[in-house]
């Protein structure tokens, strides 16, 4: 009898909260939102692009009610020459797909998780004020999606990621990228925009041991990455890849680091930054070398290529360069310029030192 | 003693002969040390002896169900009971795909396979009741201090999992497929975890705090249940998904 009664109870709440609830929340905030529309016009829908691509900027002086949609896809790629890892991704790649909107826009945010999922996931973005960063109205199943909206309240580049449990691993496995909210006046105009963000991987098999790689809890919790890199896979920029500009051109790279556990001394190797927007923020340092990239931050860094070349981007927490693969080229092409930089001009031995006598 | 077990057992499996041919394995019970913490309980827990499934009830046996309750079928089934994706999968309204028969079912929300276990005089295994078991791989009752068998469970919920295969063999407790290719339903599903982003909105409650990884869970090294508890905290008792199935348990009478 208590378990009949327990039991149209539960029933009896499910209608109460599981359908009415949400039912008179969509109608009121619907018409809340009918009413902000009305001053940001027809909604845009956001480009999203894939690394190391950067969506062109917003180009508006005013703000809009954008649209983003983006799907969570878990799948096996190359995460070095010979050896695969199960990613789980946001829209297919690692980092996920670069977002760009700008200060003051509403964004509407869809988030779809993949039929063929075998886990919920969510999205915590760090450029949203608001309850777990979207995380909660984000809850997404396999197979299904979801939507919230925010105000992109300030400007900066934010990194996003997955926040379902356990957060180490779906980060691990791949789950961060980055939001760009553009400042009301939209960034200084350079001519290369470039997404690189940095990830640190933890497999049972040593560094380079091919095949299928699963994830190691015990190397994540002692912080001891087998793989750490540039967009996901050993050799994402380089090679074919690189990333390209011409002598005399000004790049903004946007750089990430997901962690999860390392922070990253980034360097560009043979350039001085002009410009590094720390931590993603609002003011820049100049003339600088190697910036911090907190697990979980970001930078802007900018700087005019004066000279051709191949200039190599790394952590300069060295070892993890040559051993661990967070390598990549920006490779410069251009007339030299000697009065800049001559390249080698002699070689030869320089005089022994003077004899000591017999 | 042994008698009387044995008479239990053949209740058990004779109960319902018209919808299940399903075995059940007598689970002796004893105390266990779940994973997760409950409200003041540090996860420690007496499994009174039960019965489970051998194996997830498979399309077929759900079919037969759903023959003798047609309220139960894809095209009656109120929305307030199941969602939109409730056996999607199926050819028909009231039939699988013939090569998926004897597949476990999926796309079964909580209401169906709790209906489906009271329809042969059964029920849904609590979480601890299931976590108890499928601790067991096939030579250990509880094989969960082996790091070589917490590292295979990660695969779980996917087609790489160690009981992903038909033929995959019998767990010490004598039950195919805990760790299967789906997830599998629990009576108390709902109480697991307390709300969706699991990382502090409620006012510092210890057991929901910052991802529940390190302090809601005796064994923070054991994310393949994590990961488990972490799909199941997120249905709604009408939610049904591609790769969430069920199996019934029984108690002792």
């Amino acid at each position: 009898m208590s378990r009949v009664s327990h039991h149209l109870l539960f029933h009896a709440l499910v209608c109460a909260f599981g359908v009415g609830a949400p039912v008179a929340i969509a109608a009121s905030s619907r018409a809340a939102a009918n009413h902000a529309d009305a001053t940001l016009g027809e909604p845009i829908k956001a480009v999203l692009t894939s690394p190391p691509m950067v969506p062109p900027p917003t180009n508006r002086t005013a703000p809009a009610k954008v649209i983003v949609e983006l799907e969570v896809v878990e799948k096996e790629m190359p995460i070095s020459t010979g050896v695969t890892y199960n990613f789980w991704t946001f829209g297919g790649t690692v980092p996920g797909s670069f977002i760009r909107v700008r200060q003051g826009d509403t964004v509407e945010f869809n988030l779809k998780n993949a039929h063929d999922s075998h886990m919920p996931h969510n999205i915590d973005l760090h450029a949203v004020t608001g309850t777990g960063g979207g995380a909660e109205a984000t809850l997404t199943l396999p197979g299904h999606q979801t939507k919230f909206t925010f105000k992109a309240l300030n400007p900066g580049l934010y990194v996003y990621h997955c926040a379902m449990p356990p957060v180490g691993m779906h980060i691990a496995n791949g789950m961060y990228g980055l939001i760009l909210v553009e400042p009301s006046q939209g960034l200084p105009k350079v001519d290369k925009e470039y997404y690189v963000m940095q990830g640190d991987f933890y497999t049972e098999g040593k560094y380079g041991e091919p095949g299928l790689q699963p994830f190691s809890l015990e190397k994540a919790i002692d912080e001891h990455p087998t793989y750490v890199l540039f967009n996901g896979a050993e050799g994402s920029l380089t090679g074919d890849k690189a990333l390209a500009a011409k002598a005399g051109e000004t790049v903004r790279l946007f750089v990430g680091n997901g962690g999860p556990n390392l922070v990253s001394s980034f360097h560009v190797i043979g350039e001085i930054f002009d410009k590094v927007y720390t931590e993603g923020g609002s003011k820049y340092q100049e003339n600088v070398q190697t910036t911090l990239v907190p697990a979980g931050g970001s930078a802007m860094i900018e700087f005019k290529t004066d000279v051709p070349g191949n200039y190599i981007l790394v952590d300069h927490s060295i070892f993890r360069t040559f051993h661990k693969g967070t390598l990549g080229i920006l490779k410069v092409d251009g007339e030299k310029d000697a009065s800049i930089y001559t390249g080698q001009q002699s070689n030869q031995e320089y005089s022994p030192p003077a004899s000591s006598g017999h | 003693m042994l008698t009387s077990t044995t008479l239990w057992f053949v209740l058990l499996a004779t109960s319902s002969p018209a919808t299940s041919q399903a075995t059940y394995m007598e689970i002796p019970g004893a105390a266990f040390r779940s994973t997760i913490r409950h409200e003041g309980n540090d996860g420690n827990r007496v499994v009174a002896d039960f019965a489970l499934m051998q194996r997830a009830v498979s399309n077929r046996e759900f079919q037969a169900f759903v023959q003798q309750h047609p309220h139960w079928r894809r095209d009656r089934v109120p929305a307030l009971f199941a969602d939109s994706g409730y056996l999607l999968h199926w050819r028909a309204a009231g039939a699988p795909e013939p090569l998926d028969a004897d597949r476990p079912v999926t796309r079964v929300s909580w209401f169906a396979v709790d209906a489906y276990c009271k329809a042969q005089q059964a029920r849904l295994p609590d979480w601890a009741e299931w976590e108890y078991v499928a601790a067991a791989d096939t030579q250990r009752h509880d094989a969960r201090h082996d790091p070589a068998w917490r590292k295979r469970l990660f695969a779980d919920g996917t087609a790489r999992a160690v009981d992903a295969a038909g033929d995959s063999p019998a767990n010490a407790y004598g039950v195919h497929g805990l760790h299967g290719a789906s997830w599998e339903w629990v009576g108390d599903f709902s109480t697991l975890l307390g709300d969706s982003d699991k990382r502090g909105a409620d006012d510092g409650d210890r057991l929901q705090f910052c991802g529940a990884t390190g302090l809601s869970f005796n064994n923070r090294d054991d994310y393949a249940a994590l990961k488990r508890v972490a799909l199941l905290s997120a249905m709604q008792p009408r939610s049904t998904l591609g790769n969430l199935g069920f199996r019934c348990a029984r108690s002792r009478p």
